[in-house]
This record gives C-alpha cells, sequence and structure tokens, in this order.
C-alpha cells in the first residue's frame, strides 16, 4: 500500500534523525565510560603505607610541593592548581571512592554545600554549614577532631566556603598553627589546627566580633561566607549583605585583622577613605557600599590582597549610589595589606545595573612575563590583567551600550570588553533560540522574548521588562577559573541562562507598602519602583527558554589567548518540566555552580553540575577520562593533597547541593584515590614544556 | 452536514490536534502581531484543517498532518540548523502524535 509505504518512510527518517543525533552525543560526551558509578567505600587505605616512589614524599610526612592543600584555592593566588602526578590520563580510570564523610545536617533543612577542604600535613580541615568544622584523616575520612561553632542563633547563612590555615610566628605558644573562619553570624575565629580547640589569645577567647563599628542592622544581614585572605600576618576580610532588600544594608567594608591577635589593624571604608582602623566614637561604617562576599587573593610578594567587589542595593536601580560606591562597584581592587589603602582598581561592569557583582576570586598567574591577574566575570568575560598595576595585559574595550534605566536612573555609555580573551557569555539571543518541550512552550518563550526588550548582556532595566543574558547565576561565579602554569592552560567552566526582570508597581500588590512579596518579587527600596520581578527566563512548565547548551567547559591557551576547545559540560539529568528531577539525562551542558581542579598531570578535576557527577577531563583534548555518580550535585571546588603516611594521592569534592536546586540526598565530603597497590606514580604521558 | 463526528472518525486525536492548533493559532497570532515568526500561526490553522478533515474521517487529515511534520522540519532546519536540541523541541510533540496514524486499523478507517 503507497500511503503506509510513505508513512512509515516520513517518519521513520525523521525519528532515524532524532535518535542518530542522540545516540552519537551521548556517546561522544560519556567519552570513556567508566564503570566507577556508585564505587563502594573503602578504608582499606590505611593499611596501605608503602609511600613508595613518590618522589620528594615519604613515611616521615616531608611535604613534597603539592603535598598539601593550605588554601580555598590551592594557594594564596587561588591557581587552583596542583603539580601532583600520581593520578593521570593513563590511571584516572581507576579511581574509586576512598572514603566519604557523612555531615550531620537535618534532612530537609536548608543550606548550600560549598566548601573546599584544606590539607594540611595528616589532617582534612572542613567547615561545615553553620560553621562547625570537623579534622577528617587524611587516609580513612576519620574524625580526629571537631569545633562545634554555636553561631548566634540569627546567622544569616549556613555556607562556608573554606577556611584559612595560619602559621603564627615563632614563639607564639597558643595556637601556633591555626584556622581562621569567618562566619555566617558575623565572626572571625581562630582554632588550633592540631586540636580544634579555639585561640585563647585571639580577639575574645578565639572570637572578634565583626559586627562592631557597623552600627545598628536588622540581624543575620551581615553574613561572611568565604575564608579571610591570608597575608603578612593578617586576615583580610570582607561580608555578604542580602540582595535587592534595602539601602540600609550593612557596609561593605573590608577589614585586616592581625592573624595571631585578631586585633583590627586596618579598615577600607568607601565612603570614608581617611578612616583606617575602627569608625570614631559614635559613628559607623559607610552603609549600604559594595560589598565583597567571595574570595579574596593575594601576592605576598607586592603586599596586595585583590578584593572582587559587588554592588549596592537594590541591584537594578543605582541612582542614589555615592560617588565611591559607583567608583569601585562590580570591581576587582587591589589593597595594600599594610595600610588597606587602594593601590589600583579596574571596573568589570560601570554603573552595575544587572547584579553582575564580581564573584570570581581572583586568579594570580603569570602571562608571560607578566605578573597577571585573571578575572572571571558573571558577564562571561575574562579580564587579564597586571597584578602590579591593574593595567590590562589582553586589550580592554570600552564599546557603546544599549541606553535606557529605570526612572530617574543612568546607563553608563559604555562598558567594558575583554576583546583579545574568547567570551563564555554565550552568543546574543535570538527569536529562533527560544526553545522548549513542545512548539507550545516554545512559542510562550518567543512571545515573552519579543514583548520584553533584549539588546544583548547589557539590556538596561525597564517597565516594560528586560530579558538579558548570562544573567545573575550566569558567566563565570566564585567557582573562578583554574590555571595549569605548567602547559598555560586556562580551564573555564561557563554557564548561560538569560534572565526576565521587570520593574513593578506597587499597585500589583494592592499599593501595601509592607506586603510580603512572593518569590521572585524582591522589593527595589531606594528606587521608585515598588519592587522587581527577577526570574530565570523559563516557560510555565519549567522548562527554560534558551536552548542548550547550558553550562560549558573550556580551555584557553594564555599565551595566544585562543579558544583550545569548548565543550557542553554536563547532561540534562536531574532537570526536566514542571520541577521534576528526571534520572537520566542528554548532554545539553548543565547548570553549574563551583570550579575545577587542575593537575600537574594534565587533568582537571570538576563537579559543579546539577546532574551530580564529578568528572576527569584531559587538559589538552577537553575529553571526559573519567566519570563518577554522586550522592548531590558537587556545588563546590575539588581540591587534592599526598597523605604523608602513605604517599597516595587523594582528590576530594564536597557534594551536598543547593536547597533552591536540587533534591536534599545529604552532605558528603568524597575522597578518591587510585586503589591501593596500585603504581603511585604513573608515567606522566603528557611532554612538559 | 452536522457538527458530530463522521463514522470511523479518531474522536479523541482530532480533539487533541484540535486544541493544538487552537493553541498554536492563538498565540501564532500574538507573536505575529509583536512580528514575530509566521510559522505558529500558519501551523495553527494547518493543523486546525487536519483537525476538521480526520473529524469527518477523512484521510486527506492525514496527509495535511503529514504535510506540518515535513514543513515543519524544513523550518527547523532553516531557522537552527542540524541543532538536535532545537529539532527535539521542534519536532518532538508533532512527531510523536504523528506516531497514532502507524496504529493498525486507523488508517483503514479513514476514507
Amino acid at each position: 500500500m503507497r500511503a503506509r509505504t510513505a508513512v512509515w518512510s516520513l517518519l521513520t527518517g525523521v525519528l532515524a534523525c532524532v535518535l542518530a543525533w542522540s545516540v552519537t552525543h551521548v556517546w561522544a560526551a560519556d567519552g570513556g565510560r567508566s564503570g566507577a558509578v556508585g564505587a563502594a567505600a573503602t578504608d582499606a587505605a590505611a593499611a596501605d603505607a608503602t609511600g613508595t616512589g613518590v618522589a620528594g614524599t615519604t613515611a616521615a610526612g616531608v611535604a613534597s610541593p603539592g603535598a598539601d592543600w593550605e588554601s580555598y584555592g590551592g594557594d594564596a593566588g587561588a591557581s587552583h592548581y596542583s603539580p601532583l602526578t600520581s593520578i593521570a590520563s593513563t590511571n584516572v580510570s581507576q579511581l574509586k571512592l576512598a572514603w566519604s564523610y557523612k555531615v550531620e545536617w537535618p534532612r530537609g533543612k536548608p543550606t548550600t554545600f560549598e566548601v573546599t577542604p584544606l590539607k594540611v600535613g595528616e589532617l582534612v580541615y572542613v567547615c561545615l554549614p553553620l560553621n562547625d568544622v570537623v579534622a577528617l584523616d587524611a587516609d580513612t575520612g576519620a574524625v580526629r577532631w571537631k569545633y562545634a561553632a554555636h553561631v548566634r542563633d540569627w546567622a544569616g547563612s549556613t555556607i562556608c566556603r573554606g577556611l584559612s590555615y595560619y602559621e603564627a610566628p615563632a614563639g607564639t605558644t597558643d595556637c601556633p598553627q591555626r584556622l581562621l573562619m569567618a562566619s555566617g553570624d558575623a565572626t572571625l575565629r581562630a582554632i588550633d589546627a592540631h586540636t580544634g580547640v579555639p585561640c585563647r589569645s585571639f580577639g575574645n577567647q578565639g572570637l572578634v566580633d565583626l559586627l562592631d563599628g557597623l552600627g545598628p542592622m536588622k540581624k543575620g544581614v551581615y553574613t561572611p561566607t568565604s575564608p579571610p585572605a591570608i597575608i603578612h600576618g593578617l586576615a583580610v576580610i570582607g561580608s555578604g549583605v542580602p540582595d535587592n532588600g534595602e539601602v540600609e544594608n550593612p557596609s561593605g567594608v573590608v577589614r585586616a585583622y592581625d592573624a595571631t591577635t585578631g586585633k583590627l589593624v586596618w579598615a577600607w571604608d568607601l565612603d570614608h577613605p581617611d578612616w583606617h582602623g575602627e569608625p570614631p566614637a559614635g559613628e559607623h561604617y559607610s552603609r549600604n557600599t559594595p560589598n565583597a562576599w567571595s574570595l579574596m587573593s593575594s601576592d605576598e610578594n607586592l603586599g596586595l590582597v585583590y578584593v572582587p567587589t559587588g554592588n549596592s542595593n537594590p541591584d537594578y536601580y543605582g541612582a542614589h549610589r555615592s560617588a565611591q560606591s559607583e567608583k569601585y562597584s562590580s570591581s576587582v581592587v587591589a589593597l595594600d595589606a599594610a595600610t588597606g589603602a587602594v593601590r589600583w582598581s579596574f571596573q568589570t561592569v560601570h554603573h552595575d545595573l544587572w547584579d553582575y557583582d564580581v564573584g570570581a576570586q581572583p586568579v594570580l598567574a603569570n602571562v608571560g612575563d607578566v605578573p597577571a591577574l585573571i578575572q572571571a566575570t558573571k558577564t562571561g568575560q575574562v579580564f587579564v590583567l597586571d597584578r602590579r598595576d591593574g593595567h590590562p595585559v589582553s586589550k580592554v574595550e570600552e564599546r557603546r551600550v544599549p541606553q535606557g534605566a529605570g526612572k530617574g536612573d543612568w546607563t553608563a555609555p559604555t562598558q567594558p570588553f575583554s576583546v583579545e580573551m574568547p567570551p563564555f557569555t554565550g552568543p546574543d539571543l535570538k527569536e529562533s533560540d527560544m526553545w522548549g518541550l513542545t512548539p507550545l512552550d516554545a512559542l510562550w518563550c518567543r512571545i515573552k522574548f519579543r514583548s520584553a526588550r533584549y539588546d544583548g548582556p547589557m539590556t538596561p532595566p525597564s517597565e516594560h521588562g528586560w530579558i538579558y543574558s548570562t544573567g545573575f547565576l550566569g558567566g563565570i561565579d566564585w567557582g573562578s577559573v583554574a590555571v595549569d602554569p605548567s602547559r598555560d592552560i586556562m580551564i573555564v567552566n561557563s554557564f548561560r541562562m538569560a534572565n526576565r526582570n521587570r520593574f513593578v508597581p506597587a499597585s500589583e500588590f494592592g499599593n501595601d507598602s509592607k506586603a510580603k512579596l512572593p518569590f521572585p518579587f524582591f522589593h527595589q527600596e531606594g528606587s521608585p519602583y515598588f519592587a522587581v520581578y527577577t526570574a530565570v527566563f523559563r516557560s510555565p512548565i519549567g522548562m527554560p527558554c534558551q536552548r542548550p547548551p547550558y553550562g560549558m567547559i573550556s580551555a584557553v591557551d594564555l599565551k595566544t589567548h585562543q579558544l583550545l576547545w569548548n565543550r557542553p559540560l554536563g547532561t540534562s539529568r536531574n532537570a526536566g518540566p514542571f520541577g521534576w528531577q528526571l534520572p537520566f539525562g542528554l548532554p545539553m551542558g548543565a547548570p553549574n555552580i563551583g570550579g575545577s581542579l587542575v593537575l600537574g598531570s594534565g587533568i582537571a578535576f570538576i563537579g559543579a553540575t546539577l546532574d551530580e557527577y564529578f568528572r576527569a577531563i584531559d587538559v589538552r583534548s577537553g575529553k571526559e577520562l573519567w566519570r563518577t555518580q554522586l550522592p548531590s550535585p558537587a556545588f563546590a571546588n575539588p581540591m587534592t593533597y599526598l597523605s604523608p603516611r602513605t604517599g597516595r594521592q587523594y582528590v576530594i569534592i564536597a557534594s551536598g547541593g543547593n536547597s533552591l536546586l536540587s533534591k536534599d540526598h545529604g552532605l558528603f565530603v568524597m575522597a578518591y584515590a587510585l586503589p591501593s597497590g596500585q603504581s603511585q606514580r604513573a608515567p606522566d604521558p603528557v611532554r612538559r614544556e | 452536514m452536522g457538527i458530530a463526528p463522521a463514522q470511523g472518525a479518531p474522536v479523541v486525536f482530532s480533539l487533541i490536534v484540535l486544541a493544538l492548533a487552537l493553541a498554536l493559532a492563538v498565540g501564532g497570532a500574538e507573536l505575529a502581531w509583536l512580528g514575530g515568526s509566521l510559522y505558529y500561526i500558519i501551523t495553527g490553522i494547518v493543523l486546525g484543517v487536519s483537525a476538521v478533515l480526520l473529524w469527518r474521517a477523512r484521510k486527506l487529515g492525514m496527509w495535511v498532518y503529514l504535510l506540518v511534520l515535513a514543513y515543519t522540519f524544513l523550518w527547523s532546519l532553516w531557522e537552527t540548523g542540524l541543532d538536535g536540541w532545537a529539532l527535539a523541541s521542534r519536532m518532538g510533540l508533532l512527531v510523536l502524535l504523528a506516531l497514532y496514524f502507524l496504529f493498525p486499523g486507523v488508517r483503514r478507517r479513514l476514507a
């Protein structure tokens, strides 16, 4: 029958196309698919005390380069690099779970587990949500000591990204080796690295109250989440504050405390450049100045601490901002470690109206002969600056951008673009990029796309509604980038998902100024607008309005600025319509939070994706070499170390997800290693330059 | 000629196609008004025709539906090229519904 044949041919043809595409893509992304999913824990590691053949490491525990992980980003310059080579592309497929540590945390209690542990000597230090700290045995994960933080019950955030390790000057008897932590209830704490006991000689019995000098405020709005930067015996710290909300937010002041005594040494308060310490009696630090919530880095030789800054409230309106706030918002600022004075600053977004605060930790690396600072941003740009003076190493161009903004507000005429570095913003959106599970939701997205203003990443805010990408979750956030200095390769993971926003008049809430706003509406105090609606641009069934990919991982040659490879990172697993978390996935480039780790052997490790995988990727080719399934997404940066007892290399990742984005499967610290008895030093297949 | 379905007409399937057609036509009209793609309003109308024909148990209804499938495929390629995700979004639901025509007896009942 002719009709039958025609129907069959057409349908099977189309299906074959779709299937062929799916299969080739899935196959390609799986690459060297490993059987390590669900690997069982082994605790036999401690028995393997051979420690043979690891250069520079002996059973006595003499450290070799990379044996320890002493600061959040691997080093004070946050390269996220380890020279270790035991785990290499030849053996990475044999990685197994060596131990895991389950965090005691009430089921269903919201938090985000973003910690990168430290490792010094035989101990792995992990700060937990609400700032308890555990010290784990490097080989077995057994708890050696535990510090209970007992944070004040109004702590504004449960997040602890990490700790800072500090060796006090010779002769210090109380806590000669100590851990410093800024807690969600606004204290700076010092605890003994060997015992977990608070350092009595630090501040008030181991505590410094960071609320001092800030003036009156609501409880829980001043919430540090990142570890202090350590430089020249100082601990330098900023803080998180709520987005949007109010204009009476506490100050964005950056303060340096003596890491031994806890005494305030200097303060950088934007609107009071002449105050160098505590505010005069009866006064307080300036309100609502751009805050430094993320991770700083430091250069001991230059005596500079590099501070990524946020923005004054509210996020989408800026007519009221002070001149100083305008100058230093969404910037990276180099402060003199001795005085807190500004040595230089570089603004990544002028008059930021998009919540493009700088979250990425500045990464210090040499680019050619220049001591450089690599500043990645939420707009998906990577600026490369001379870290001595802030001058661009790779060309930055001021380009004209669309004009507009809310009533009484203004738009910067130009914005800086890092034109010689590849952008990670994604292409500008077109109507044909609108997407959905079906033609119906895609049509809804097309209508919204056509009804709102869209003029690229710098589309100005308006009552009419505006769409912009990369969006507030997008680009490169606090996970930052990793740099392999032996190959001059930078690994970048990025995320692009547009936002759809609109200013909302009070009439929509019955002109009730005290109305409690439903998510995702936020007050815009300080602006002529009652509130803002700000959400990921997605359809009523919860599918993103733009087509995949969303998450990418890429490598850039720092010498030539060329993109070496660029691939979607992660699958659609744990995503789906109506908020379903489907247990299977196609390679679509997943939402990702957190960054990567690069090893001297030329492989990068990354969790970060919503699909709950932890992956090893070849730095040269981008090929996935190994992956394993985690209990929860790893919205954290991995770290690595060598055990001094066994000489074994471990790779560690925190897997606990984020209450907003993932289901609660528990919080874990996962440690991976090659099976005991494996050749500890695999031949490095990658030729060094 | 009444509004009741003809003998042997795929009633439920026709109604599904009709609902899809209406949604596409209404939304497509708004999109066209906003200066967007005309594909949706056109497809809404053509699928509407298909639904009515199927309601009358006319085999032409199936051919009209398959015509939509065919030009949607070409339109997808023209709009976004060989992007599997883009193709899946545009084709998925239509292909899924078209599987109905493969059920035994369906085509026989259509005149």
